[in-house]
């Protein structure tokens, strides 16, 4: 499955970019693994998105928890907890 | 009173473009009841300015409000950091206006509305400027000011902006997540 990630706030500024594709095999991976995935294929996506940080996930623009099996094409957004108004 | 289904959602930046209120898309298909969101009930992100008096005007026409409610949120001096300058807001285009409509409809489901208008600005916002406006339009007060602080404290917990705070010595930061915005908002159950 194909999923495009898009990286919000200071997330996206420590990875240095907004978005990029990423091809999983097999289909059916939590976010919170995709996370982890994606965070070992560099110093800067590990330190951004590091367990211990408060990370929030979306699937196609919806807010879900990072237990969340996705298992088609989809968008898939890491932020920061939001702060606005 | 209230006119046909016509939701008003328009992000206002050099690439403007309009998004349909949740929903309203599934109802043409015949695959979701229709939702009654009527004229009068507005969601918008902008760069631009916001505008009170001639947001708040075109509230007043409708013969059946009795009372309207303003929440302005505001760019202060002494936020996470002291003397700000300035405020940058990012959002994430598409779903701030999905999360901006859910927030509306809940608002919509629990008390009798008039008129629901919440327009956030996007880009660089100097300080003493607005932020954000939400104004609430209802027959009598009460539903007004109950539901206008019930919208607040859900933006802020689920519309996705953030905030990063421009010092005056140029430097920025971004703004941390409050634990109380989490609190007031789950005491709306």
């Amino acid at each position: 499955m194909r999923l495009t990630i898009k990286y919000f706030a200071s997330i996206r500024e420590h990875i240095g970019i907004a978005q990029e594709t990423f091809d999983l095999e097999p289909c059916g991976m939590s976010l919170n693994q995709i996370r982890t995935e994606l965070a070992s294929r560099s110093e800067r996506r590990a330190e951004a998105l590091a367990a211990d940080r408060p990370v929030r996930t979306a699937v196609n623009m919806q807010m879900v928890p990072g237990s969340l099996i996705v298992r088609e094409d989809c968008e898939v957004a890491f932020f920061p907890p939001v702060t606005g108004g | 009173m209230t006119e046909p289904i016509k939701s008003n959602t328009s992000v206002l930046d050099e690439s403007t473009r309009a998004v349909s209120a949740p929903g309203i898309g599934e109802a043409a298909q015949g695959t979701k009841p229709e939702l009654t969101i009527a004229a009068g009930f507005e969601v918008r992100v902008q760069r631009q300015q916001i505008e009170i008096e001639s947001e708040m005007a075109p509230l007043m026409r409708n013969p059946k409000v009795g009372a309207v409610v303003n929440f302005l949120g505001i760019v202060r001096q002494f936020g996470d950091e002291d003397e700000v300058s300035a405020l940058e807001i990012e959002h994430y285009p598409g779903m701030t206006e999905q999360a901006l409509w859910s927030i509306v409809e809940e608002a919509i489901a629990r008390w009798d509305l008039q008129a629901v208008k919440i327009i956030h600005r996007i880009g660089r916002v100097a300080l003493g400027n607005p932020v954000v406006l939400i104004v609430v339009a209802s027959e009598h007060r009460a539903a007004a000011f109950t539901a206008c602080e019930f919208l607040m404290d859900f933006l802020k917990c689920h519309a996705p902006f953030w905030k990063k705070e421009i010092g005056r010595d140029g430097v920025s930061r971004w703004v941390g997540a409050k634990d109380r915005d989490e609190r007031e908002m789950k005491r709306w159950g």
